[in-house]
């Protein structure tokens, strides 16, 4: 009997913030809720960027230290440090996350003893989520290969059917269902729950407002400041960073700090449930994107900027998938990133249960789509079965 | 070695033991600007043609091969005949072998180029980056728009439709970039 894929390796780099390895940790919660045995190490150039991310749970103890979630343990190596890597004990799959490349010495390590009958690993590049039409002329693209032991291929994520689709996993659709079936008594009480889980006092009748999260690059915030200092109902709950201290100094400012909630460092699970409980969640980056999608909450995002507003592109690409032919959803997302007048808020927190239901059935296609996880796995069993020599 | 990014349509490389000239590429902005690139590749050695995906920083061993000036002398179907421009001798190519060059020459032009031969055999063409070529068909330009930033499809002399910048016209002279087909700028 020809045999399934039961050893991956992961390899990513930590290029700024917390993105990368966010990604990573959600493939292995993923992997980790599939019911399948797997062996998998994950080579990160920063573990302890992992320490902060599972929220002071795990510490870093040098090369092969282990990971557990749930079922699954992960053997987490530190890039610079591959000593101990059996240099027989090549992957079935390798999974290199945004084409960061691979370690120096991870080839040499797992090419040098096998055999040259041996068959081929799996090599995917899982590349960064976009929803731009040519990530098809992409996907399961092959690549080139420094070594012919390793089979290279682009694995595309995305809002598309017919390309690799989002991570998910059963934990992240309960929370959204337990989410999505409070009345509004239920969404208070949770509410509450959460706020003295995280320790921010709260007043009761914040509770019942509106709740914006946000999470946010440096940017230009007199617009959400115009419009959260006007509006008399609606409370901002401020993920740490850069940008929302900056949007916490300038409410303060004008006299309206009350309305920010400022919280800590959450966690990817506690995170979700964030997205889950507020009404609508200004995000940021690609995992926040997914995430916020996924949730089928109301929501704007903010992409990654960079030269010649080349990102407005991504922006564009993604409303229209979203939200086609609706001008005013799709405006409202351009101006975001533009940092144009606090109406974008006004509009949104205006537009109502179209609007809501918009995003709910935006997320519920993602979810039809399939797991990522899922897919990366089955491209690699499929890949064993009908290759030679298994 | 050069990095994937330096690479262009008629550039020969080596992978392992083979030699790929690529005939294609498509260029794309990843996650925070990164490129990412699809080449479209011959085997110089099995003559077998593949689509590849890249990183922009994949680094490639490029083979420089013999290179000849020549002239397109005129196009019979799917054959592009060139000459050298010193001994008059002939050569032939197909539109395959000249991948996405191929729409950015004419027989009426004086534009020389260099034939790449592998083994003896012409293999491909090296255009220059930029070559400058006339809109023939484009929808009516958009006065007050010199923004250069949106776009629209306008067919070339060649007979290829790139994007061009919504201010051009019907005969507006314009510099394409040969190694994605992205319109540069106009040329008075």
């Amino acid at each position: 009997m020809k045999r399934l894929t039961r050893s991956i390796d992961i390899t990513t780099r930590v290029v700024d913030n917390y993105g990368d390895a966010g990604v990573a940790l959600r493939l292995l919660r993923s992997l980790s809720l599939m019911g399948r045995e797997f062996r998998i190490r994950l080579f990160i150039d920063d573990p302890s960027i992992l320490e902060i991310l599972l929220g002071g749970g795990w510490r870093f103890g040098g090369a092969g230290t282990v990971l557990r979630l749930e079922a699954l343990s992960v053997s987490v190596f530190d890039w610079s440090d591959l000593q101990p890597l059996e240099s027989e004990d090549g992957p079935d799959l390798l999974i290199e996350m945004f084409g960061g490349g691979l370690p120096d010495s991870y080839l040499p390590a797992i090419s040098s003893g096998r055999p040259e009958e041996a068959a081929g690993i799996v090599w995917l590049n899982l590349e960064h989520l976009t929803a731009e039409h040519w990530a098809s002329d992409y996907h399961l693209t092959p690549s080139f290969s420094p070594d012919p032991h390793l089979n290279k291929f682009f694995f595309m994520p995305g809002f598309r059917e017919g390309l690799g689709g989002l991570i998910f996993d059963s934990a992240f659709l309960s929370l959204k269902r337990k989410w999505d079936g409070l009345d509004r008594a239920g969404k208070r009480a949770e509410r509450r729950k959460l706020l003295d889980r995280w320790e921010i006092p709260c007043g009761e009748a914040q509770a019942d407002d509106i709740w914006v999260s946000v999470f946010s690059y440096e940017k230009d915030f007199a617009a959400l400041v115009e419009y959260a200092c006007r509006a008399n109902d609606t409370t901002l709950l401020l993920s740490p960073g850069k940008g929302t201290a900056l949007l916490e100094g300038m409410m303060r400012e004008r006299g309206a700090g009350g309305k920010c909630l400022s919280l800590p460092f959450l966690p990817q699970g506690e995170w979700d449930e964030l997205l889950f409980s507020c009404d609508i969640n200004l995000v940021r980056g690609e995992e926040s994107l997914s995430r916020a999608a996924l949730s089928g909450r109301p929501f704007l995002w903010q992409a990654y900027p960079f030269a010649e507003e080349g990102q407005m592109e991504k922006v564009e690409a993604f409303v229209d998938l979203l939200c086609p032919g609706n001008r005013e959803i799709s405006g409202l997302f351009v101006a975001y990133n533009q940092n144009r007048g606090c109406e974008v808020f006004s509009h949104l927190m205006k537009t109502g249960a179209s609007t809501a239901e918009l995003f709910k059935n935006f997320a519920k296609k993602l979810e039809n789509f399939g797991n990522c996880a899922d897919q990366l796995i089955q491209f690699s069993d499929n890949y064993i079965r009908f290759s030679k020599g298994r | 070695m050069v990095t994937t990014t330096q690479l262009k349509v008629g550039s020969v490389f080596k992978m392992g033991n083979d030699l790929f000239a690529i005939t294609k590429m498509q260029g794309n902005k990843s996650g925070r600007g990164a490129q990412v690139i699809k080449f479209r590749v011959k085997n110089l050695l099995t003559g077998t043609t593949s689509d590849v995906a890249l990183n922009g920083g994949d680094k490639f061993e490029e083979v420089e091969l013999d290179v000849r000036k020549t002239n397109l002398s005129y196009v019979d179907g799917e054959t592009y005949v060139f000459m050298d421009n010193e001994t008059y001798e002939q050569f032939e190519l197909t539109q395959e072998d000249l991948g996405d060059n191929a729409g950015y020459i004419t027989p009426e032009d004086e534009l020389e180029v260099g034939i790449t031969f592998y083994e003896g055999k012409p293999i491909g063409i090296k255009m220059p980056t930029s070559v400058v070529r006339t809109i023939t068909y484009c929808e009516p330009g958009l006065k007050g728009d010199t923004s250069g930033k949106s776009y629209k499809p306008a067919t070339l002399d060649t007979g290829i439709e790139v994007m061009v910048a919504l201010f051009c016209e019907i005969g507006t002279k314009v510099r394409i970039d040969t190694r994605d087909g992205s319109f540069m700028e106009r040329v008075l």
